[in-house]
């Protein structure tokens, strides 16, 4: 069953990792229309685009729930489960695999949302050396394998609890279009509390995606431990790990019982 | 000893409307037994109940001598071939690789036993064109395909001829008469009585939530 659901983590939903990186892609020119100054590298220009506030909190994670709301709802809507459920031996099977290919989707887009601002800033002329420059967010001794290694794993982290916790809700409410329209108010809450109430520690560490947002927990120019307390990478692991393992749990009372 | 499929005083709602009550049934391997009824009567909820897509509320179904029941971890029967309602495949491949797909997931059966069924259907396992371009009667064919391959002890057909013209029907006996000799146990669906009177050994009628034989 897993080999079966990862052989069509791509070609199931290829118009919409089309649309995907289609969208991303115009919201990279966007962004970089934007920008007061030209960025100094394809390093500075990716890595200010992913620390983006509304990049981080609002947009890439509602353009992930887009693509991967309904994986587990997909195969009992268009009654292709009945296919699915006569070769499995226990329903969780099917549901560990739909988990695993979640995660291998969320990897996936990370890979994408990471390597095409590169690319467009490869193609757009930017040094691909890696070089801050003096007016950037990031400071100039700030290691590339310091921003590499605090980005991946938070996104993967965040992306993989996102798809899984909102395609879950999607098996209790029938159907995916109101879990997408779940997740995409809580993304817009989790903005909208930065945008407002980022002063208020308290506010900013219950919210989904403001863990993505990783200027505060980074050292950077525009944010210090004086003035801003941001979680911890290790508990805003630990806090998506719990709502993770809380919709893992609820996902698995569901499909264990649930009429397919 | 235990039959290939035994419902034991199965009730079952869907939301709060009662579909079945207090149903009894055994089928035997080697025989081919037919359930009639109007639309919306329970007759897909009873396969639907073999195949563990869904769990009987009060009494049991056994499939293969196992108890079907949630469990710990959803049971689900085993050797069942299943073509239920309007059957769906991944629309963008082609059959072969539809049915080499659900092939791959237990890996019984080889490729060429893959397109030796299909071809048994009366279908091309080399027409790379995809699912989703094909018309009623070869979707259905695809589904009789995909439920036999894998030559399951127990068959369950949902108005098995539906889109099927003359040479499929023909077709579909002869898969009939070949399966009952091969001692699988049969369930056929269906509001036509010319299909069941045509393929089954015992008929019976799903009238007011219960099972009543005809003949």
């Amino acid at each position: 069953m897993l080999t079966f659901e990862l052989s069509q983590l791509i070609s199931r939903y290829l118009w919409r990792w089309i649309f995907g990186i289609g969208v991303l892609c115009l919201d990279l020119l966007f962004y970089l229309n934007s920008q007061t100054s030209a960025p100094n590298s394809i390093w500075e220009f990716t890595f200010s685009f992913l620390t983006s506030p509304s990049q981080s909190m609002l947009i890439l994670p509602v353009l992930f729930l887009m693509i991967t709301i309904d994986v587990i709802r997909l195969d009992i809507s268009s009654n292709f489960i009945q296919f699915l459920m006569v070769r499995a031996t226990a329903r969780t099977n099917w549901f560990i695999a739909k988990l695993t290919s979640l995660f291998a989707m969320s990897v996936l887009y990370t890979i994408l949302v990471v390597n095409i601002p590169l690319v467009i800033g490869m193609l757009g002329g930017l040094d691909t050396s890696y070089v801050i420059g003096e007016y950037s967010v990031f400071f100039q001794t700030t290691p590339l394998t310091s921003l590499i290694s605090t980005t991946l794993p938070t996104f993967i982290i965040t992306f993989t609890t996102l798809g899984t916790m909102f395609s879950i809700l999607s098996l209790y409410t029938h159907h995916h279009s109101v879990s997408l329209v779940v997740g995409t108010l809580i993304c817009l809450l989790s903005y909208f509390t930065y945008v407002r109430y980022h002063d208020i520690g308290i506010a900013f560490k219950w919210m989904l995606t403001t863990h993505m947002f990783l200027l505060p927990k980074i050292p950077t120019k525009l944010f210090s431990s004086n003035n801003f307390s941001a979680p911890s990478f290790a508990w805003s692991y630990g806090y998506l790990l719990c709502l993770y393992i809380t919709s893992v749990i609820l996902g698995y009372m569901r499909v264990r019982k649930m009429n397919l | 000893m235990k039959q290939p499929i035994e419902f034991h005083q199965v009730s079952k709602k869907l939301g709060r409307r009662s579909i079945l009550e207090h149903i009894n049934l055994s089928v035997h391997a080697g025989e081919v037994v037919g359930i009639v009824g109007t639309n919306g009567s329970g007759k897909t909820t009873l396969l639907r109940l073999v195949t563990g897509l869904v769990y009987p509320d009060h009494g049991e179904v056994f499939v293969g001598g196992n108890k079907i029941s949630p469990g710990l971890l959803g049971v689900l029967p085993t050797s069942v071939g299943a073509v239920i309602e309007s059957p769906s495949f991944l629309p963008q491949y082609s059959g072969l690789k539809n049915l080499s797909l659900l092939a791959d997931i237990r890996g019984k059966i080889s490729l060429d036993t893959v397109k030796s069924t299909m071809k048994k259907l009366d279908l091309d396992p080399s027409n790379k064109k995809a699912v989703q371009t094909y018309s009623l009667g070869m979707r259905q064919r695809l589904a009789i395909a995909q439920a036999i391959m894998e030559n399951p002890d127990i068959l369950l057909f949902d108005e098995p001829t539906n889109g099927l013209d003359e040479h499929g029907v023909h077709i579909f006996s002869t898969i009939m008469q070949e399966q009952v000799q091969r001692g699988s146990a049969i369930m056929i669906v269906s509001h036509h009585k010319d299909e069941i009177t045509r393929y089954c050994d015992r008929v019976f009628g799903l009238e007011e939530r219960t099972l009543k034989q005809k003949f």
